[in-house]
């Protein structure tokens, strides 16, 4: 009996062994490297936004997400031709925005990463297929290579639907920039904090430009993404002309100095009752959603 | 408005009009008497911004 058992154990031990050797060789490739990196990161937001209470429980992950940035983009420059790289560089991206919006703190951005991480995109990257992810994302930056980026998209991409979501972002940066600098004029106070974000230089030519031109722009970009680029599928739900045709409505009707469109419907009680009720009085209208 | 402890008026239902306002989360308009659309944040600009523009409008129309 002894002896059946060993005998009986050889062939799992075999194929146990070569499962663990099939997963050493498959954690060495580049995309199982990523999805390790990009799962650490999603472990370290969760910490950072959940679990830590303290500024001192914090900074570690904090201090974790920036080594992560490096990793993807040590990664994406090791294997420049892998497909991986594209979205290794994208995550660098991804992840230096959140550092801008989640902490005070904007020594990443003096570090460059997303910097290098877009220009190896232009450099290496721009005629790929794959940029429509990378268009969404880079669209939440605030530097110059941002828009830089978008602009080269729109004009070089051979791919249809790269130029189109292109299109669409660049339109969306320039009114999100357009505005944060509104907001800037009213809150002088934030110039700090936008310097950093920004760029100093980079901010005061922003503050100098013509914002009527600058909204003519925005509305020709959406006009030519609804136009040119309709069909164009959008990650998660909808399409280009879609998403074109509501930023072009909001830009037309809904803007500082247009009549308040109305708004009727039923109050928390059930009550019947119309915008245009307050007619006479000073209204503030507030959106806001749980989800 | 007392079940749901708001001491405003809230549009049930809201989410149609936030997608046709093309609203953020949260999304702020100020609205004057004739009904202009006077002021607008997507994101919040901080109580203190949302204040002052009220305060200055409200002395500009002479509303108490």
């Amino acid at each position: 009996m002894d002896g059946m058992n060993y005998m009986s154990c050889i062939p799992i031990l075999v194929i146990g062994l070569a499962a663990a050797n099939f997963q050493a060789a498959g954690k060495d490739k580049p995309a199982a490297q990523f999805e390790s990196l990009v799962k650490e990161f999603y472990e370290m937001t969760h910490v950072f936004t959940f679990k830590a209470k303290t500024d001192e429980e914090r900074n570690p992950a904090i201090a974790r997400v920036g080594a992560l940035s490096v990793s993807c983009l040590k990664l994406a420059e090791k294997y420049p031709k892998d497909p991986v790289a594209i979205d290794a560089l994208v995550q660098v991206v991804n992840q230096e925005l959140w550092f801008e919006n989640n902490t005070k703190n904007l020594r990443r951005i003096q570090d460059g990463l997303q910097e290098k991480a877009i220009a190896i995109l232009l450099r290496n990257h721009i005629r790929s297929d794959k940029l429509g992810h990378a268009c969404w994302r880079i669209s939440y930056g605030f530097h110059k290579d941002c828009e830089t980026f978008l602009r080269t998209a729109l004009a070089k991409s051979p791919h249809r639907d790269v130029q189109g979501a292109a299109c669409l972002r660049l339109a969306q940066l320039l009114i999100t920039r357009l505005n944060r600098l509104d907001l800037l004029k009213e809150r002088p106070e934030m110039a700090r904090r936008y310097q950093g974000l920004f760029g100093k230089a980079y901010l005061e030519t922003l503050q100098r430009q013509d914002r009527t031109q600058a909204v003519k722009e925005v509305e020709s970009l959406f006009v030519r993404a609804a136009r040119e680029f309709g069909d164009v599928k959008l990650p998660y739900a909808g399409t280009v002309g879609e998403r074109a045709k509501i930023e072009l409505h909001e830009l037309r009707n809904l803007t500082v100095g247009k009549m308040a469109q109305e708004i009727e419907g039923q109050d928390q009680d059930g009550k019947h009752f119309k915008l245009s009720d307050y007619r006479g009085k000073v209204v503030l209208l507030y959106f806001w959603s749980e989800i | 408005m007392a079940k749901e402890m708001l001491n405003w008026r809230s549009f049930a239902k809201g989410r149609p009009i936030r997608e046709k306002w093309n609203a953020g989360n949260p999304g702020y308009y100020i609205i004057d008497p004739q009904g202009v659309i006077r002021y607008k944040w997507m994101g919040s600009p901080g109580e203190r911004a949302i204040d002052t523009a009220l305060e200055k409008l409200i002395q500009e129309t002479g509303q108490k």
